[in-house]
């Protein structure tokens, strides 16, 4: 198994108030799959996002990834884990400003041991002919492509995504779903996609349902569709 | 690490901003250089030229020749006779020296040690008169040639009388000749002057020891000699200025740097977070992050300290022909150098450091998630700025928001002003003393002092005239002296008034002037020790009234009273104050001058004032709008979403303007109104702290014309970085901002 999750709990303290955002949350991932996780806002989508990424750490509960316990790592080995295990995509695209589309790619290439070419997937994300200019200038589109090929760039084991269609209009958002798809198809990365929209847990081979910090539901997808296909 | 060019970019994005604060950086670099190293170089080549030139340790005047083996014996001290004659010719007087071989010997700069028939002439006087080497320049009919330029050690404040404020070469030079030109020209020499150098154990017996042998009519120390501790005065001053005035200008531009640091951090949270999301460690970032600072430190210093010691040679070259001092050696400060270099970068590299921790001390989610959600539960919540109208209440609440911010801008103009109204204030003061003294209390338009005390019968006095007699006193515990004049009982030549205008009348009881009662912090009423200069005979006496003279340590009482009190005969006088130019003969005469021709030195050398005080005007005027410039461009940075919002709600921009920096208005009238006091304070202590072991006093006075010029210049500034800003708030496009939010 990839990624195993035992009983994940994560509490928030909020004055005297206590909001347990996940609530021993088990479940286990193999690699090379698609995966969504969905629910309603405050559900523990973000905080299962952050923990598994190695950004947060859980209170109580272990996760395993490719059998390493990330959730005993210090913030050192958290890093590591970072650099050589995952790439992120976040909802609003986070690229670095002060770099060219080139050198956001890059900065994340030259973390990893075992890199692609970034021209090579700049030309598969399709925003080669944009290498040279900056974040700004740039659709919201054309910047999530730039965020997954950096994400891809370092080809990690696994990819998080965090609401990666949510500030993009339909087309972009296909396109956006179809990438990840490629992606999943051609370098058997595991990908695991945080979002709102029910349609896209059509395309993942299984969909983790969040409701109150508790996993409500794992469900298996048998009839799985292609990106292409998804529409909502 | 290709994230390291992350900095640089960013500081060309926000170039104006970035620009200002290296600016800021450079213009305190600028300053530390540019005084530190001319400094440097004038202390060392003055200490160099009064070693190597051997300065006199003080100098007196007697009325008969002395016996210097005898003193030389009995004392211990080298001595030198200088030949002295003074001639006035067309409104200009010349102050003749024989060149002397031990003390005081000459530095001649260009051409050479004068023969018979040449002169040597004092580097000031021979500028302002445009005389070349072998020139010639006629005394008394005589031609002479003038064969070079002659630096003095004991003449480096080239002032003709010790109470000038201002050197005036237009009016008054020295010359060196030879002895033997010396003779031939003045073969009566009415009294013989005395240079000596070494230490005397018991200066008071030695003076008493001359006087009781050969009549001691003055006597200097070196520390009692303005054209030497004027020189010390002044550079200990500038001394003084240098490092506070760098420093300042350092922490505020530090302090600027701080919340530009904590802008930028705060509007690249989500990069930050996605860096450590992608691997990269807390050191990497903040490698990367320190280079703000590094860039700032480096671009800024190095400017600076190039425009230091660049302009460093001109104020070194001013300072030089300001003091008249040869340049014998050329300096090269490296530890003035290095300190300019070092001082900014421990302020900017801790001020970068601290805006960074903070940030630090979030997890990567909040870093992701962003500050300024978490900023936004501490907003000020303060029911006091609900009774406003709308508009006001936003801009009471965004003043207290950046309360810190709003301080720095106040302390900012607070520094501006100061520094303005210092240097109007030096010119101020001076035309005051002018007018005060010389026009309201000095009714006289001749002065002499003669070389002996004593009823001179053979001088017939008109009515145009009165006798004066005067004495020099050290102040017992303190390393000052105080001139006591015996003036006639209802002087007409003499006019002192009080604090109130009220005129005080001349009696047996001694009024002082308020500079002087300033420094002894003495009152009316109070009681002064003081002691003869030439013998050891103390007095102790009441002071009766302050006067409202503006310069000088000195007091006043009736001739008569004077003469009993320090053993004068009734009738003696020494001096003459007079409305007519009086024919005396030369003999007599130990010294004259005339009141026109003093006012006129002082005025034209105030005048010359103007340029410094431009130079000072300029660089507070910049000082303030850089401040201002920078600090309210991080308001309109900060919240260009807020602006695009106003603006989509229908707000004109003035209105969003009023909202967003109206209270700057009020930091800077704070900062000004604070400032004008403030300055008053600091001049008064800068002029105690270099004046308080020397005969120096002068009262500053703050002039309204001052205030207002000073306020016309900052308000200038003021209103030219608001317009600034304002255009960049008017660039702010809610469509962009929209954009920005949602593609």
């Amino acid at each position: 198994m990839f990624v195993k999750a035992e009983k994940l709990s994560k509490i928030y303290r909020i004055g005297k108030n206590e909001i347990r955002a996940l609530n021993e949350v088990s479940f286990e991932l193999e690699r090379g799959k698609i995966y969504t996780v969905i629910g309603p806002s405050g559900s523990g989508k973000t905080t299962l996002f952050n923990i598994l990424g190695g950004l947060d750490r859980a209170e109580e509960g272990r996760i395993f990834v490719d059998g390493k316990e990330i959730t005993a790592m210090d913030q050192k080995k958290l890093s590591d884990y970072r650099r050589d295990y995952v790439g992120f995509v976040f909802q609003f695209y986070n690229l670095i400003n002060g770099l060219t589309v080139y050198e956001n790619v890059l900065s994340s290439a030259a973390l990893s041991k075992n890199p692609l070419d970034v021209d090579m997937v700049l030309e598969m994300m399709d925003v080669y002919s944009e290498k040279n200019k900056f974040p700004f200038e740039l659709s919201g589109g054309q910047q999530q492509r730039v965020a997954i090929a950096r994400a891809v760039v370092k080809n990690p084991a696994m990819i998080l995504c965090d609401e990666p269609t949510g500030a993009l209009d339909y087309e972009s958002s296909k396109l956006v779903l179809k990438l990840l798809e490629d992606v999943n198809k051609r370098f058997g990365t595991t990908i695991l996609i945080i979002t709102h929209n029910l349609a896209i847990s059509k395309m993942a081979d299984a969909t983790l349902r969040l409701r109150s910090g508790r996993l409500v539901e794992f469900s298996e997808n048998p009839q799985k569709i292609s990106a292409q296909e998804v529409s909502w | 690490m290709l994230i390291k060019k992350i900095p640089l970019r960013v500081m060309k994005r926000e170039f104006l901003q970035f620009f200002s604060i290296i600016m800021l950086i450079a213009i305190a670099s600028m300053t530390y250089t540019l005084f530190a190293v001319s400094m440097e170089d004038i202390d060392v080549n003055y200490k160099m030229f009064i070693k190597d030139y051997v300065q006199e340790d003080g100098y007196f005047i007697t009325s008969q020749n002395i016996d210097k083996k005898l003193l030389k014996e009995k004392f211990g001290v080298e001595l030198e006779e200088r030949l002295f004659y003074e001639v006035q010719e067309n409104g200009i007087t010349l102050r003749i020296f024989s060149i002397s071989d031990r003390i005081n010997k000459p530095y001649i700069e260009a051409g050479k040690k004068p023969q018979d028939g040449e002169v040597l002439l004092d580097p000031s006087f021979f500028k302002a008169h445009q005389y070349h080497t072998n020139d010639s320049i006629t005394i008394l009919n005589k031609k002479f040639t003038v064969s070079g330029i002659g630096y003095l050690p004991d003449y480096i404040y080239i002032i003709k009388n010790d109470q000038d404020i201002l050197p005036d070469p237009k009016h008054f030079g020295v010359v060196l000749m030879t002895e033997n030109d010396m003779k031939k020209l003045f073969p009566v020499l009415p009294v013989h002057y005395y240079s000596y150098k070494g230490r005397l154990n018991n200066i008071e017996y030695f003076k008493s020891f001359i006087n009781s042998n050969w009549h001691l009519l003055k006597f200097v120390e070196k520390s009692e000699n303005p054209r030497i501790i004027y020189t010390e005065m002044k550079l200990e001053n500038a001394k003084r200025m240098t490092l506070p005035l760098s420093l300042f200008i350092i922490l505020v531009s530090s302090f600027i740097l701080f919340i530009v640091m904590r802008r930028i951090i705060n509007t690249m949270h989500a990069e930050i977070g996605t860096l450590y999301s992608m691997g990269y460690t807390q050191k990497d970032v903040f490698r990367v992050f320190m280079r703000f600072p590094l860039y700032i430190w480096l671009t800024g210093s190095i400017l600076g300290i190039l425009l230091g010691y660049f302009e460093a040679y001109p104020l070194s070259e001013f300072y030089r022909s300001y003091f008249t001092l040869p340049k014998l050696k050329n300096v090269l400060p490296w530890q003035h150098i290095f300190v300019a270099l070092a001082l900014p970068a421990v302020f900017i590299f801790i001020s970068g450091y601290l805006a960074l921790k903070n940030f630090f001390k979030l997890t990567i989610v909040q870093m992701l998630h962003g500050v300024d959600e978490i900023k936004f539960g501490k907003l000020p919540d303060i029911k006091f700025f609900d009774r406003f109208e709308f508009q006001t209440k936003i801009m009471l609440k965004y003043g207290y928001r950046h309360f810190a911010r709003e301080l720095v801008l106040a302390v900012g103009i607070i520094f501006s002003t100061i520094l303005m109204m210092y240097g109007m204030t030096a010119k101020d003061s001076i035309v005051v003393a002018i007018e005060r003294t010389y026009e309201k209390n000095f009714k006289y338009e001749y002065l002499y002092l003669l070389n002996s005390v004593s009823t001179h019968p053979e001088i017939k006095l008109t009515n145009q005239a009165e006798p004066y007699n005067v004495k020099s006193f050290d102040i017992e515990g303190r390393k000052l002296s105080i001139m006591i004049y015996g003036i006639k009982k209802d002087s007409q030549m003499i006019k002192l008034y009080d604090n109130k205008s009220n005129e005080i009348p001349i009696s047996n009881k001694l009024v002082i002037s308020r500079p002087l009662a300033n420094k002894l912090g003495l009152k009316e009423g109070d009681k002064i020790h003081i002691k003869s200069k030439f013998t050891d005979k103390k007095y102790t006496l009441k002071v009766y009234k302050i006067a409202d003279l503006p310069v000088g340590n000195s007091g006043y009482m009736d001739l008569e009273s004077f003469n009993k009190i320090f053993g004068y005969s009734r009738e003696e006088y020494i001096g003459i104050f007079s409305k007519e130019k009086l024919s005396l003969s030369n003999n007599l005469i130990f010294e004259s001058y005339s009141k026109s021709e003093l006012v006129n030195t002082i005025k034209a050398s105030a005048g010359d004032l103007s340029k410094t005080i431009e130079v000072m005007a300029l660089v507070a005027a910049i000082l303030a709008l850089l401040i201002v410039y920078v600090l309210s461009t991080l308001t309109v940075n900060e919240n260009k979403k807020n602006i695009g919002i106003l603006k989509m709600l229908g707000y004109r921009e003035g209105s969003i303007f009023k909202m967003m920096l109206g209270f700057n208005n009020f930091s800077f009238l704070a900062g000004f109104i604070i400032g004008v006091p403030l300055s008053k304070i600091t001049m008064d202590s800068l002029m105690n702290a270099a004046t308080k072991d020397i005969d120096f006093a002068m009262m500053l006075d703050v002039s309204t014309k001052s205030i207002f010029s000073t306020f016309a210049v900052l308000f200038f500034a003021f209103v030219v970085s608001r317009f600034l800003v304002r255009r960049k708030m008017a660039k702010v496009m809610p469509v962009e901002v929209l954009r920005e939010q949602v593609d």
